[in-house]
């Protein structure tokens, strides 16, 4: 009778709806019993062909474009673009404008983390510590609406500067809130990172070796996670960071193995740290005067191309440029941490539990737009 | 080390033909013709003072003008094949970085469109699978070598290749109607 008995995989299919996928992406996956033998990850739900469209639009017009690459972050998407295209010009910014853009950009830095550890947290079945970090995310979205009037997809940093100057009484407002922040992510640990039940999720799930990192061309937090210090604000620094003192927190394997999905869960929530670093310093720093270098209406950069990258809270967002002389890119690519960072689940997935893929992606922060473009 | 370093240093230790581009744009790059792909990758990675451990990027995009700056290196390798000698071509960008060294080099290649095949790095670099899997997909260039080469943005059943400058969207994809409308219509009329 037993040698009758027959087994297989058996294929079962995650998403695109599944509401801890972090967004429309779909997992074909091979199980065998809980465990999965093979993960395919099915993307390009929600690709929009903005790399087309960028071919179409003029340079200035493709900055609310960069708004929807990543909707979280999207200070952030828009500085790594403006600073392609002023790279390829050879654009000089005032240094009020470089100031403002770093303080923008950490404080959109700050809300992606912290949807990110609580998205984390709520695929992992903790529910109060992303509503509590949802309630955070919203005095940040009240100060950049200060500055701009929206509060999700700004258009607020544009190539030669920024669009608009600080609001009075935007400085007080911000260490208003950088003061209550700081108890905020106390908090936020005792209730959750140094959790035990959180921390037996968490360590020693998928852990991914610096040398594969690398291979895999992880970025940002991922890759710190895994132990190698880098990080583009350092490497290869750009705007105003070199001024600027912060450290970079690294992966360190302290709960499970070096890489796993706590290490990469903890950078992030020490980033947020450093952020809250950065920001008071440049509230010390910034100078008066001009917001915006001067630009002319229809750009034409000169021939030639460029690939630039900046720190985003996803890791590094590079963008290359191909420009031909004309009134809109030539061809334009953007290479996102999402991106990479989804290419590595089939290695890493193998022989986990089907609820551990959900910690694999939480911890990774892929957010779908920007995988998909 | 610099680019220029690091073409020197190619073009002493390998056989490949190579060129050193400076004069486009901000950033300098080495041009490798397309059948030395996969021996200059390799020495770009394995060498000690290179030491290429990552992949940054891999894009590539249509060249319609006439601007051939290297069409001549191909040309009579391909001759045969490209009876008409079409001067369209795919020019395609490796960006490499060396997170040991601290340096980073634009490598720069090009296929003709009529043939449009060249080696696949995946591997040597884990992260060039999706990466090239996006440029076949957008930009229909076949890597040969590749070990899953499939559609990854767009549905399998999908014609054509957006990112190419002579593509026209269709009409209609299985059951989805996509004829313009007669307000984007207007819009384009205007457009001409």
């Amino acid at each position: 009778m037993s040698a009758a008995l027959k087994t297989e995989f058996l294929t079962i299919n995650m998403g695109p709806q599944h509401p801890s996928t972090h967004g429309v992406i779909r997992f074909i996956i091979k199980t065998d019993g809980e465990i999965i033998h093979e993960c395919d990850p099915d993307v390009g739900y929600l690709h929009r062909g903005i790399e087309k469209i960028a071919e179409t639009v003029s340079w200035q017009g493709f900055v609310p474009y960069t708004d929807r690459i990543d909707y979280v972050c999207s200070m952030n998407a828009n500085l790594s673009y403006c600073m392609a295209v002023e790279k390829l010009m050879g654009l000089e910014i005032p240094e009020r404008a470089e100031y403002i853009r770093v303080i923008v950009c950490e404080l959109n830095r700050i809300s992606s983390h912290a949807i990110a550890i609580g998205a984390a947290n709520m695929d992992m079945g903790a529910f109060t510590p992303f509503v509590h970090l949802l309630r955070e995310r919203e005095h940040i979205n009240d100060l950049l609406e200060m500055i701009c009037g929206a509060r999700l997809t700004y258009n607020y940093i544009c190539i030669g500067g920024v669009n608009y100057d600080l609001p009075v009484g935007f400085r007080a407002k911000t260490e208003e809130f950088l003061n209550h922040f700081e108890v905020v992510v106390e908090q936020i640990h005792r209730l959750i990172s140094y959790n035990r039940i959180f921390i037996k999720r968490f360590a020693n799930v998928a852990s991914v070796s610096p040398e594969m990192a690398m291979s895999y061309n992880l970025v940002g937090p991922n890759l710190r996670g895994s132990g190698v210090n880098f990080d583009v604000r350092k490497a290869e620094p750009y705007s105003v960071y070199p001024e600027l003192d912060f450290d970079i927190p690294l992966g360190d394997g302290c709960e499970g193995t070096l890489g796993d999905c706590y290490d990469r869960y903890m950078v992030r929530a020490k980033e947020i740290k450093e952020s809250i670093k950065i920001i008071r310093q440049c509230l010390e720093k910034i100078p008066e005067g001009e917001i915006k270098a001067v630009v002319k209406s229809v750009i034409k950069p000169p021939k030639g191309h460029v690939y630039f990258r900046t720190e985003t809270p996803r890791g590094d967002t590079g963008y290359f440029i191909y420009s031909d002389g004309q009134s809109s890119p030539y061809r334009l690519k953007i290479r996102t941490g999402s991106f990479t960072g989804m290419s590595i689940i089939p290695e890493i997935a193998k022989g986990v539990f089907i609820a551990d893929l959900v910690a694999i992606i939480g911890s990774l922060d892929i957010v779908a737009p920007e995988l998909d473009r | 080390m610099n680019t220029l370093e690091i073409y020197e240093q190619i073009k002493k230790n390998t056989k490949a033909v190579v060129y050193f581009q400076e004069e486009e744009g901000p950033t300098p790059s080495i041009y490798v013709r397309s059948d030395y792909l996969l021996e200059v990758m390799n020495y770009l990675k394995n060498d000690d003072q290179l030491f290429f451990e990552s992949l940054m990027s891999q894009t590539g995009f249509h060249e319609t003008e006439n601007s051939k700056l290297f069409w001549h290196l191909y040309f009579d390798v391909n001759i045969e094949e490209d009876g008409e000698h079409s001067h369209e071509e795919l020019r395609l960008f490796w960006h490499l970085y060396s997170y040991r060294q601290g340096h980073r080099v634009v490598i720069e290649s090009s296929v003709p469109i009529g043939k449009p095949e060249i080696a696949s790095v995946a591997s040597i670099w884990k992260g060039a699978d999706w990466l090239e899997r996006e440029t076949y997909d957008l930009l229909g260039v076949k890597f040969i070598g590749h070990p899953d080469l499939r559609r990854i943005m767009l549905p399998p059943d999908w014609e054509g290749f957006p990112l190419r400058k002579d593509y026209i969207s269709p009409l209609s994809y299985q059951t989805i109607d996509n004829t313009p409308s007669e307000i984007t219509r207007s819009f384009q009329e205007k457009g001409k």
